[in-house]
C-alpha cells in the first residue's frame, strides 16, 4: 500500500460494530444501576417518623397518668368522730398515746400553776380526809 | 455554557434527575462508547468500561466545578477508565497492555463485532505501534473528528503539542501501512 495517505485519502472507518439495539438496552441498564434520587423519601419519612414518635409518646404519657390515677387507692381524710371512736375502741394505753406525741405536743400540755406551798398546806389541813390521803 | 450549568443543576436535583440522566445517556453514550472502543478494541470490554464511566460521572457530578465542559470532563473519565481497564486486564493475564492489544487485533477477523477489511486491520496494527499519547490523539482526531481545542481540554495538553503529536502519529501510521 504505497499510496496510503491519511491526510488525502478518504477516511477509513474503524470497522468496530455494536450489537443491535445495544444503546437502547444500555440506557435501560444504566437507569437501573444509577441510584436516581427521584424516590428519595427517606428524609421526609424520617421527619414524619420523629413527629409520630413524639405524638405517640405524649399520648402514652397522658393515658398512663389517667389510668394511674384511677387505679391508685383513694386517700380519704377521716373525720374527727371516726378518729375519736378509733382511739376509744383501740384499747391504747397512755404510753401508746404518748408515743404518738412529739416533745412539742407534750410541752403544750404542761401547765404551770403559780401556787405557794402555804396555800396548799392550808387547803389540805381543812380537808377532813387528809389522814386517809396520808395513809394511802 | 449557561445551558450546561442548567443541565448540571437538573442532573443534581432529585426532581429532575431521572429525565436529565436519560438525556445525558442519549447525548453521550455513542461518542463515549466509540472513544472507549478505540482504546480497548473489544465490544464487551468497551461495554464494561462505558458503564463504569457513567457510574463515575454520576458519582462525581456533585464535585464537578464546571471549570471545563461537561463533555471534556466525561471524556477524561472515560479515557482514564479505559486505560486503567487495559492495564488491569494485562496484569491479570500476566502480560503487557501492548501484548494484550496486539492479541485482540490479531483476532479481529474472528470478532463478531468487527466488519472491517484487511486495510482497516492494518490500520489498527499501525495504531498499536504508536506511543500511548499519540495513540489517543490519533484515535480522537482521525476516527472521532474532535477539534484540537476539545482534545486539549480532555488531555490537558496544549493545542500546539497536540498538532505536533498528531503529525508524528500520521507519519508513523503511513510508514507502517506502506511497509507492511
Amino acid at each position: 500500500m504505497e499510496d496510503f495517505k491519511i491526510q488525502e485519502d478518504q477516511k477509513l472507518q474503524s470497522g468496530f460494530k455494536v450489537p443491535e439495539l445495544y444503546f437502547v438496552s444500555l440506557s435501560e441498564k444504566m437507569m437501573t444501576q444509577i441510584p436516581i434520587k427521584n424516590t428519595n423519601v427517606i428524609p421526609l419519612f424520617n421527619k414524619r417518623k420523629k413527629w409520630y414518635l413524639a405524638a405517640a409518646a405524649v399520648l402514652i404519657l397522658a393515658l398512663s397518668i389517667t389510668v394511674f390515677q384511677k387505679m391508685s387507692p383513694q386517700m380519704i381524710e377521716p373525720d374527727g368522730t371516726t378518729l375519736e371512736n378509733y382511739l376509744v375502741s383501740a384499747n391504747n394505753t397512755e404510753n401508746d398515746l404518748v408515743d404518738l406525741l412529739d416533745e412539742e405536743d407534750i410541752k403544750n400540755f404542761s401547765v404551770t400553776y403559780d401556787i405557794e406551798d402555804k396555800t396548799i398546806e392550808d387547803l389540805l389541813s381543812q380537808n377532813p380526809n387528809l389522814e386517809q390521803y396520808i395513809i394511802e | 455554557m449557561e445551558e450546561e450549568s442548567v443541565f448540571i443543576k437538573q442532573l443534581l436535583d432529585p426532581k429532575t434527575q431521572n429525565d436529565a440522566f436519560q438525556k445525558l445517556l442519549f447525548i453521550y453514550q455513542k461518542p463515549l462508547y466509540h472513544h472507549i472502543r478505540n482504546i480497548v478494541l473489544n465490544h464487551d470490554d468497551a461495554d464494561d468500561v462505558l458503564q463504569n464511566t457513567f457510574i463515575k460521572v454520576f458519582q462525581y457530578l456533585k464535585n464537578f466545578k464546571g471549570e471545563s465542559k461537561l463533555f471534556s470532563w466525561m471524556y477524561r473519565i472515560a479515557t482514564n477508565e479505559a486505560i486503567t481497564f487495559i492495564n488491569q486486564k494485562a496484569k491479570k493475564n500476566a502480560t503487557t497492555s501492548e501484548a494484550l492489544q496486539t492479541k485482540i487485533v490479531d483476532n479481529l477477523k474472528a470478532d463478531a463485532y468487527f466488519d472491517g477489511d484487511e486495510v482497516q486491520i492494518k490500520l489498527q496494527r499501525a495504531i498499536l505501534t504508536l506511543p500511548e499519547k499519540q495513540k489517543l490523539v490519533f484515535n480522537m482526531r482521525y476516527f472521532q473528528d474532535l477539534k484540537y481545542e476539545e482534545m486539549s481540554e480532555i488531555l490537558g495538553t496544549s493545542v500546539g503539542a497536540l498538532k505536533a503529536s498528531y503529525h508524528h502519529a500520521v507519519k508513523k501510521v503511513e510508514d507502517f501501512v506502506k511497509h507492511h
